[in-house]
């Protein structure tokens, strides 16, 4: 789990450790110096994937993070670390 | 007979334009001209140190590369390391590799760190590596070189590269190339290495991760409770994260004329750690108002002191490292840790 801004980076480590298709759950960024209310929307926001991650068959799961791109409002200048 | 050399090879015009133009495009360098890795080049880094290209020297997280003696040497030469600096990299890059020194943090962190190497004994002076005036700038090739090769290896092999596996918000410059000696000749006390447990006869490179020297000027102070404790006021801050997160290890290097009128004054280097564990200190009630407040990693008992209380930078005393590098002058360095990260030091050599 993690914010859209280090989406890439977690896709990145998880690949690495082999995980080439691990689901994510993803927030908006940033969670650092939100107020709890703020918290408490992005959590509740966030419920229904992490039951999807938790629930739906392994194989719809990584056929749909295989080629999953996230969107951030920063440009990062690169490619897909392992293209 | 000399084994194989595995690497892919580039064909690419017989220029250095050409080769740095290519290199440039791939993301293999730091952003400044390579020394073309020719085989001739790598072949030769590998037989100065009888190195085996296919020897794996560790796995360099975040991406898990695979550093080879091989890739290790391509990244020296591509540096501008001369053949004898390979055991060097190759010892700091094992110190590196050990748990404690979480070069998995180190690398992928928001926060600027970078590796510093510090070489202690003899071949310290044999190398030249700069202990002296201007030892964290540039001039030296052994410091810049050494230095640039980790980086290159973290990047090429470990996969940080900035904005993407390396995601520090703003890095620092020490991320090009981070390595220093210790003026052993000029300190009062056991050098480090020595201190670590080591022979004064023995070569060693200690590696930490920690900020870029932020200086400590004092020139009025004639003692060492006075030199301390302009010290300890630079080092005790809200923006630091050793200040919240811990225990971890950070770098006090002093100047040889600071170190001299501290030594002068009868304090050892453990007498040092025991004042700045004492003085570098921030009240409770300051604390609270930012810096990692709320993300703090410290006994939850001090959460019940008085607002008044002053909470230590260190956690323990010998979570500090001393060490006197530089030339002439009244200036010291303060070089505060990631927040989550020990010191490992390490004989020089292959094995």
């Amino acid at each position: 789990m993690c914010t859209d801004e280090f989406y890439g980076l977690g896709r990145a480590e998880a690949e690495a450790l082999g995980l080439i298709t691990l689901p994510i759950v993803v927030v908006e960024h940033p969670m650092g110096g939100l107020r709890p209310d703020e918290v408490h929307e992005r959590a509740t926001q966030a419920v229904e994937e992490i039951v999807r991650a938790l629930t739906v068959a392994r194989e719809v799961l990584a056929e749909e993070n295989r080629n999953r791109v996230v969107e951030t409002r920063r440009r990062v200048r690169d490619k897909p670390l392992f293209a | 007979m000399a084994k194989t050399l595995h690497a892919e090879r580039s064909r690419v015009a017989d220029t250095l334009e050409a080769v740095n133009r290519l290199y440039y495009a791939r993301g293999w360098t730091d952003g400044l001209p390579i020394v073309p890795p020719t085989e001739e080049r790598v072949q030769e880094a590998l037989d100065a140190a009888g190195a085996d290209p296919e020897e794996v020297v560790g796995i360099v997280p975040p991406k898990r590369g695979e550093a080879t003696m091989e890739n290790v040497a391509i990244n020296c030469v591509m540096a501008g390391c001369l053949p004898q600096y390979f055991p060097v990299v190759v010892s700091a890059l094992r110190a590196m590799l050990e748990p404690q020194f979480n070069l998995f943090g180190i690398q992928a962190t928001t926060h600027p760190v970078a590796p510093l190497v510090i070489v202690n004994g003899p071949l310290a002076r044999d190398l030249d590596v700069n202990a002296s005036y201007g030892c964290f700038g540039p001039g030296a090739r052994a410091n810049a070189t050494i230095g640039r090769a980790l980086r290159l290896i973290m990047t090429n092999v470990g996969g940080a590269l900035p904005g993407k596996l390396d995601r520090a918000t703003q890095g620092q410059p020490s991320k090009y190339a981070f390595c220093i000696a210790e003026n052993e000749d000029e300190s009062p006390w056991e050098p480090l290495h020595v201190e670590r447990g080591y022979t004064a006869e023995d070569s060693t490179v200690t590696v930490i991760g920690v900020e870029s020297p932020h200086n400590i000027n004092d020139h009025v102070s004639q003692s060492a409770v006075g030199v301390l404790a302009t010290c300890a006021d630079t080092m005790a801050v809200m923006g630091s994260n050793p200040t919240y997160l811990g225990p971890s290890n950070c770098v006090l290097v002093l100047g040889p004329e600071h170190a001299a009128t501290v030594a002068r004054d009868r304090f050892r280097k453990a007498d040092v750690k025991r004042f700045l564990y004492e003085h570098a200190r921030k009240p409770l009630r300051q604390l609270r108002r930012g810096g990692m407040y709320g993300m703090q990693d410290w006994p939850s008992w001090w959460e019940t002191a008085s607002d008044d209380a002053l909470l230590p930078l260190l956690r323990d005393p010998d979570d500090l490292l001393i060490v006197v590098a530089g030339g002439a002058g009244k200036h010291s360095a303060w070089l505060p840790s990631f927040g989550a990260n020990f010191a490992v030091t390490r004989l020089v050599g292959l094995r």
